[in-house]
Order: structure tokens, then sequence, then C-alpha cells
């Protein structure tokens, strides 16, 4: 009875203590084969072709966290320059670019139009940079601390990338024989 | 074969009834009377749970579980194959049970009424196990990180990782909680938990159309929310010790029909060799550590029919024994330093212990009849004479010999050095004019002299009940010194004292602990609050117990508001 009583308590006392700790700690990644996090950022908004990710993180950069819920997904990430929560991406069906500037696509970027909006100057920059594209919006929001410089946003940017969903469709075909219902994929049940 | 034990009578001669003549032995294999089992529900929730770990360990193994996920998306593609206008309305507004929206005022309707009511034990396990359920399945989700389901549209809304499957968990248990916290032991309860059951599996069904749960995550989720609600529920406020009861009085007590009250006539016909024919619950009100029963025994040739006397204890007595004695270690320190009992075998062999010593010395207390087991480890039953005709001592009029036979008790219990500690008018009987004494589980030997003092004020506070403190006083004038007598009063107050006493001299509005401290001589009160490295160390456990428990709802408050 004590040992029950033990086991009881040791497992209670785990669960509120990981009650406090928060997500996964890998990021989703643009390169390499099925990641699950990805998956969900592509069930959160089916409609889009693009999946946001990231390529590789400068040194720096950390993954923070994410949130992933039907029509969004967000994941941030913390820089020991630029402040906790310095990036946040988040993925839609659409978004509001008025007000926005449009800018060309950078190298790499192809069938997506970009727009910028600075919301807030040094010392305290923020923006947000979004990227429209068939289906989806991907949207970039900076908010670094007072004091970092706006080039980090170089970093940030050069540090994530997206995915074809139709690449993850296929992945997902392979692993586990099922269809990512959505862009990309043959018609689904229902 | 018999293993009736004929020469047993003469070896137990001598006052004592164990052994007696046509008692058998138990042969090595025989179940006992009542052999523990885990119940129905008990081995579905086990086996519920064995299936579920099975499953996410083999998730956990393989990732992405292929066979698992394969089987999980061919049940979903038939039911999105059902799919019509009609049935998904019907199916996105059963969808609504697991919402915040419906599980939030769920959550809180309870939280009210066990605040109205004060049940303050049940609020805290319903808030707490709510709290880790949400927490387990959180984490749970993070180490699983499972999709949602593919093949098919997803029809409704979402939240994170698939496996195990939260909403369905916090709404699994959130109305088990209710059921438990809420609705009244018995078929109430049994109806509640039925529709539970009910809810949970359209809920299910519901979720499965809309593709929104793989069904294994949603057999995890429901599995996990009542193994959080029944273990949690069973465990820290069993019904025994901890009824719902919305009537008046207690019912913290064991059901003796069906088949414990078989077991319990088995087990006196096999262990005391004494056929019982009926068991009758008695004085449940005044009663919350036991089950109290009056047994009738049949008549045999050498004795006619009479009734015994007799107290049911569980495991659950133990554990709120416990926790009793903690509180009061925490309340009076080290006067009441003792040891709680490690099992419920220990807790009856001490009340037959102490039963044996108040006859044996010739107090006026039950004779002792041994005790019998029910289930080995977990229920026993404690035999003893039944006071036929007797009345509480509050009902009772009391005469001068029933003064002095209460003053006379407490001498006699000093000069052997015992302490009763729990003198109160129900434990104190009247017989045919004459005093009596019930209900030795508290009983002393070499307690401390504080204990003692206390004894004797509430005894006296007792008779003087019934009659007035002079009269009392100077009866016990002829058995204490004055000075021992101001000791008496000078060591009690306010918890020393029983609540049924207490209760009983505020509704007369007597204010008898100041008439006798006004006829004995004066004395400076003895403080009661003894500090000890044993009681500071108690008293910061259980506050860092609290703080913990605290902390953890604080951190997880987001899944009530």
């Amino acid at each position: 009875m004590r040992r029950t009583r033990a086991a009881l308590a040791t497992v209670m006392l785990a669960a509120a203590l990981t009650g406090c700790t928060t997500a996964q700690s890998h990021p989703p990644p643009c390169r390499g084969s099925y990641d699950n996090l990805l998956i969900l950022e592509a069930q959160a908004v089916p409609s889009a072709v693009l999946v946001p990710c990231v390529s590789s993180l400068p040194i720096g950069w950390t993954f923070g966290g994410w949130l992933i819920e039907t029509g969004r997904a967000r994941f941030w990430l913390d820089s020991d320059r630029a402040g906790i929560h310095a990036v946040e991406v988040e993925l839609t069906r659409d978004c509001d670019i008025s007000g926005a500037v449009e800018v060309p696509p950078a190298p790499g970027e192809v069938g997506v139009r970009i727009f910028q909006e600075p919301t807030s100057l040094p010392p305290a920059f923020a923006a947000v940079r979004s990227m429209v594209f068939p289906g989806g919006c991907i949207r970039y929001h900076f908010n670094f601390q007072r004091g970092a410089p706006p080039s980090l946003v170089l970093e940030a940017v050069g540090a994530l990338g997206t995915v074809q969903r139709e690449v993850l469709v296929r992945q997902v075909e392979r692993a586990v024989g099922i269809t990512l219902c959505g862009a990309g994929a043959p018609p689904c049940a229902g | 074969m018999d293993d009736t034990s004929p020469d047993a009578a003469s070896i137990g001669e001598g006052g004592t009834h164990l052994g007696r003549s046509g008692s058998r032995r138990r042969p090595s294999g025989e179940p006992p009377p009542l052999p523990h089992q885990i119940g129905g529900t008990g081995r579905f929730w086990l086996l519920m749970v064995g299936v579920v770990a099975v499953i996410m360990v083999a998730i956990a193994a393989f990732q992405q579980a292929r066979v698992i996920v394969s089987l999980d998306a061919a049940i979903l593609r038939w039911l999105a194959g059902l799919r019509t206008h009609w049935l998904t309305n019907i199916m996105l507004a059963v969808n609504l049970l697991t919402t915040r929206w419906v599980i939030r005022p769920l959550r809180w309707g309870t939280i009210v009424v066990l605040v109205a009511f004060r049940r303050w034990r049940h609020l805290l396990v319903f808030v707490v196990c709510i709290a880790a359920l949400e927490a387990f399945t959180y984490e749970a989700a993070l180490l699983f990180v499972l999709p949602r389901p593919g093949d098919v549209t997803i029809l409704a809304g979402w939240n994170g990782f698939a496996q195990p499957a939260r909403p369905v968990a916090s709404l699994a248990v959130t109305i088990l909680g209710m059921a438990y916290a809420l609705v009244p032991h018995g078929r109430g309860r049994d109806a509640a938990k039925l529709a539970a059951g009910i809810v949970l599996f359209v809920v299910c069904v519901a979720r499965m159309y809309l593709g929104v749960d793989w069904p294994s995550a949603l057999a995890a989720g429901v599995t996990l929310g009542f193994a959080f609600g029944l273990i949690s529920f069973r465990w820290f406020v069993p019904n025994d010790v901890f009824p719902v009861s919305y009537g008046r009085g207690k019912a913290a007590h064991l059901d003796v029909t069906g088949a414990r009250g078989d077991a319990i006539v088995r087990a006196v016909r096999d262990q005391l060799a004494m056929e019982v024919t009926e068991i009758k619950p008695v004085g449940l009100e005044g009663s919350g550590g036991s089950t109290p029963l009056r047994l009738t025994v049949a008549a045999t040739e050498d004795e006619p029919q009479r009734y015994l006397f007799a107290k049911l204890y569980a495991q659950s007595h133990v554990r709120a024994d416990r926790w009793y004695k903690l509180g009061r270690t925490i309340l009076y320190g080290a006067l009441e330093d003792e040891t709680p009992f490690k099992s419920v075998r220990r807790f009856v062999e001490y009340e037959d212990y102490t039963l044996r010593l108040m006859y044996d010395a010739g107090l006026p207390a039950p004779e002792p009849f041994g005790f019998v087991e029910i289930t080995p480890e977990r229920e026993y039953m404690i035999v003893m004479q039944f006071f036929d005709h007797a009345v509480e001592i509050s009902d009772a009029d009391v005469d001068d010999t029933v003064i002095d036979e209460g003053l006379d008790l407490v001498r006699r219990m000093w000069d052997l050095g015992l302490a009763h500690r729990d003198v109160k008018p129900a434990n104190l009987m009247v017989q045919a004019g004459h005093l009596r004494l019930i209900d030795v589980f508290f009983v002393q030997v070499r307690p401390s002299p504080w204990r003692q003092a206390v004894d004797l004020a509430n005894m006296m506070m007792v008779l003087a009940l019934a009659t007035d403190a002079p009269r009392v006083y100077e009866h016990a004038l002829q058995r204490f010194s004055p000075d021992e007598i101001a000791e008496a009063f000078a060591a009690t107050r306010g918890v020393a004292s029983p609540t049924q006493l207490r209760s009983m001299m505020k509704s007369q509005g007597r204010d008898l602990l100041a008439e006798f401290r006004a006829l004995a001589p004066a004395r400076e009160p003895i403080k009661i609050q003894r500090w000890s490295v044993r009681r500071i160390a108690l008293t910061v456990w259980v506050l860092l117990g609290v703080l913990l428990a605290v902390t953890f709802v604080a951190g997880n408050w987001a899944v009530f508001t």
C-alpha cells in the first residue's frame, strides 16, 4: 500500500512539475524526412501550398515554442540579442496587408508576393513581413527588444523558409500510407 | 473435510471467546469470507489502461505506428462515408460538449456546489485531479507528437497534437468527478456513471465522424480521464469515510448487505462459532471511524438468542485515522505524540487489546469476543458484548450512583495508568442504573498526565450536564484532591473536549468549564501547545504539501478560466 501511494504521489508530482514546461524543443525543419510539427502546421491550414519552417538557426537564436490550431499555426524564435519571442512566424489562410508595402521577393521566394510593414522604429524595432501565396499567408512578426539592431531581421529571415505542401503530402503517404488532406493531395473522403 | 476443533473450548476457558467449540480453521487455498476483488469496472479500466499503454508505447517506439494509424484511418474513412448535411450538424452540436464553454461551466458549477455544501476535501480532489489530468495530457501530447487524422477532411476545430484526445479527457475527468463529488453513493451514482459513459461514447463517435480525432487517441483520452477521476476519488475520498450526502447525519459506513453481509455471517460462524441471524447498523450518527453493528446471534443449547456489538473496520478507516492523528499532532504537539497504525489489522488488534485490558481490569467496558477476518489485510470486524437496554447518559436519569461510578471509573483509570481520551456522552451508557463505558479505541496506556487530567474534566462535565456542577464537584472531592481537580480544569479547554460535549454544553447555554474552575482552587491554565522537532517537521511538511497543491493548481488555473 505504501509503495502504491508512493507511486501515485510520484506520478502526481511528475504531472505537477511537468505541467510548468512547454513545447517540444526542435523547430519544424525545412529539410529532412517526415516531421510531425510540420505536418500539424500543414493540417492547420489545409489550403496553403507552402508551410513555414526553419532551415538553420544562426548562433544566438533558439526555438521558443509553438501554438497550432485549426486555421492558424504559430511558432516563435528567441534571440540573445533581439530578445525573447523576437520573431513569430504565423501561417493563416488570409492576412490583412492594407498599409503594407509590396517589395520584391528574395531569391528562392518563387510564386509569392512579399509585403512589409514597419510598425515601430529603433530603438525598439518592430515590423511585419507578409508572404502571400495561393491558399495561405505566412507572416513574420519582428518584435525586438530595445537596442537590438534591425539588421538582425536579415539573420532571422535567413533562418526561416518554407516547404512545399505537396512534399509533405508525399512524405506522409510514404511514411504511414495515408493522405494529408488539402492542397497538393488527392481529394479526401467527406 | 471437517476442520472443527472439538477441544478448543477447554483451551479458551478463562474469559475469552476465541477458539469456541465449533470454530473452523480456513484451509490453505480456500478464499477468505470476502475475497478482495477490484470489481467489474476496476477490471475494465485496468484493461483499458493496458491497451492505451500498448498503443502509446507503440507510437513512441515506431514514431508513425503505421499499423495503428492505418486501422484508425480505416475507421474514420468508413464514418466519413456516412456523412450527410443533417448528420454533420448533429455531430457538430454534440462536439460542443468538448468545448471550454461547456466544460468550464460544469467545473465551476461543481466547485460552487462543493463550496456551498462545505465539502472541502471533495473540492480539493476535484480541482487537483482536473489540473493533474490537464497537465499530464498536455505533456503526453508533446511526447507522442501525433498529427491530426489524415484521409478524411476534418470538419471541427482542434488544437495541438492528437494523442491523447485532450478535450475528451477533459470532459471525462469532469463528468466523472461530478459523479463522485456530487452524487451520493448507490444507484444515483451508478446511473450518473452510466450516463457519463453514454455521453462520452456519443462524443467519441461525433469526433470520429467529424474526423478531428483518431479512434486510438479517443480511447486514450477517455481512459486517462476516467483513470485520473476514479483513482483520485476512490483513493483520497473513499465513500466509506467521506460520503456524499445531502440529508442529515453521517453515512460514512460500509454497506453490510449483499456479499459483505454474507461474508460477516460466514466469518462469525467459522471464526467465533456463532450463528448470526441479523446484522443491523446502529449508532451510525455517532461513529465516523468505523461501521458499528448489532449482531443478532441465534440461540444455542447453552445460550438464548442475544445481541453482540461489532465494529467493522476497513483500510479507509486506517487512512482517516492517520489524517486525524496528523491533525491532532499538529494541533496539540508532543502531548498527543503517537504513531499512526500501518494497517487495518494492527488497527483492530489494538482495539481488541484495549478492550481486553479494560475488561480484565474490571472497568465497566464491554466483554470482548475477539475479532474476525473478513478480507485479509483489508477488512476486519471486532466483536464485543452488547449492552441491552442501555441508553446514552444524556438520555438517562443520572443519580448519585451514576456520578460515583463515573468518577470511580476515572480514578481507576488513573491508578491503572490509562486514559480513555474520548469521554463524551455518546461513549457513556447507563444500563439498569449503572454506568457503562464504550468505544475504547482511543484508550492509551501510560498517557501523558495532561490527557489523564482532561479525562477527569470531561467526565465531570458530562455528569454535570445531567445534574449540576457543585453536586459533581462534591462527589469528586471524595476521590480526587482539590489540586487534582484544579489541574483537570486548568488542562482542559476548547478542542481538548470532544465536539459532542462542547456542542451539548453550548445548546444548554452552560459554561461548565467556568463553573468548575470557580469551584476548584485557582490554577494557571496548562499550555497544551507543546512544540517539538517532530511537530515542527510535520507542520512544515503539511504546509509544503498545501503549498505544492496550491502552486500546482495556480499554475494550471487556465484550465478553469
